[in-house]
């Protein structure tokens, strides 16, 4: 099997339009990285939360995401894979060269960034449970179809992307991925 | 593995698809001179409607095996891999196309709300609306569970054959938008 890793960006706030988390393969990196699942989680506490969409893209810029984000160091799955290529990146709240075009939209879908209520079955409590979470799956196991892929020799990201309404609370987002 | 695809509404009609009377909502579609064997494992619908107020009801969508597909607003696929080969020219993704069916040809249909999502849903106790707006409930074929055994819905070249979300009622007010993942091989 593949060197399997995970970037994870906790506490991450909700703004207009932030690139919440992304993930980055340069034209240098060598290696073809296979995006599998994404979570985005709520997390918020007591907040004016709002009800609108998070979306996630491709990208194709030429140069790593920048400027103003934080970087995100992969979590391996196991202790001994081969260290990520230098050219495979991961970042939060990064705002230049993180290309959104309408053809390269994967998905939109609501989110509400209100806080969980204890004793209620709510949206914003449903978004706490992991199923509910997961918010993009190609890890059903059918070797016929492609994950998301950023193949070696260019440049391709993907990023899960706040919608223009979102302005309160916070959420925990991963993305599952290989390097092979 | 095989090409693959992913093709969503949105990217084509922001303000999602709209209901209508009897109406073909999103189709794919393979069409007999295509010389690839199209397999549609997962469709999602999503009821993304958070502007506008509508008089919404509960009516019905029906999954439906199609024979012919014109007309329609076409959507385009993205590829999974940006290393994709081209999608065949007479394999189409499509929303508000005119579909013809063949006999015996429902496969799926389940109620559906086409009222707008409150607001305040995020609030208060959540109800039919917006729970249609979670990935896992919007997932509404799925054969992508890893079983090799078991074929996908598979259209295959030189046969007019596709798929079809249809709404079979006469609401006519709320919009959804569709999702569905498919590959295109040559064998």
């Amino acid at each position: 099997m593949a060197d399997t890793w995970r970037y994870y960006a906790p506490t991450v706030s909700w703004t207009a339009n932030k690139n919440l988390l992304d993930i980055w393969n340069g034209a240098s990196s060598s290696k073809t990285i296979s995006v599998y699942r994404m979570f985005v989680f709520n997390l918020a506490t007591t907040v004016t939360g709002v009800l609108d969409f998070a979306y996630i893209y491709r990208f194709t810029d030429s140069s790593a995401p920048a400027t103003t984000g934080s970087a995100i160091t992969g979590y391996a799955h196991r202790s001994n894979n081969t260290a990520l290529n230098a050219n495979t990146l991961g970042g939060t709240g990064y705002t230049a060269n993180i290309t959104k075009t309408a053809a390269n939209m994967l998905r939109r879908f609501l989110f509400a960034s209100n806080e969980a209520v204890a004793g209620t079955l709510n949206y914003s409590g449903l978004e706490t449970l992991v199923p509910f979470a997961m918010v993009w799956d190609s890890g059903y196991s059918d070797a016929s179809t492609q994950p998301l892929t950023c193949v070696a020799g260019a440049a391709t990201g993907y990023v899960v992307v706040a919608g223009a309404g979102h302005s309160a609370g916070t959420t925990d987002l991963e993305i599952e991925f290989t390097s092979a | 593995m095989a090409n693959t695809w992913h093709a969503n509404s949105y990217s084509n009609i922001a303000s999602g698809i709209p209901f209508g009377s009897a109406k073909s909502m999103f189709t794919v579609f393979n069409s007999s001179s295509s010389s690839r064997y199209i397999r549609v494992y997962r469709i999602w619908i999503f009821n993304n409607n958070i502007t506008t107020a509508v008089a919404g009801v509960l009516t019905q969508i029906q999954i439906k095996l199609s024979n012919s597909c014109s007309g329609g607003t076409a959507i385009t696929p993205i590829p999974h891999n940006l290393g994709n080969s081209a999608l065949n020219a007479n394999t189409t993704v499509t929303h508000g196309a005119t579909c013809g069916f063949p006999t015996d040809n429902l496969i799926r249909q389940f109620i559906w709300s086409n009222d707008e999502v409150a607001l305040s849903t995020q609030d208060v106790p959540i109800d039919i609306d917006s729970c249609e707006c979670l990935i896992p409930v919007a997932q509404v074929w799925d054969l992508g569970y890893g079983d090799t055994s078991v074929k996908p819905l598979t259209f295959r070249p030189s046969y007019d054959e596709g798929i079809c979300v249809y709404h079979p009622g006469t609401s006519t007010v709320g919009v959804i938008d569709a999702e569905t993942e498919f590959t295109d091989a040559a064998s």
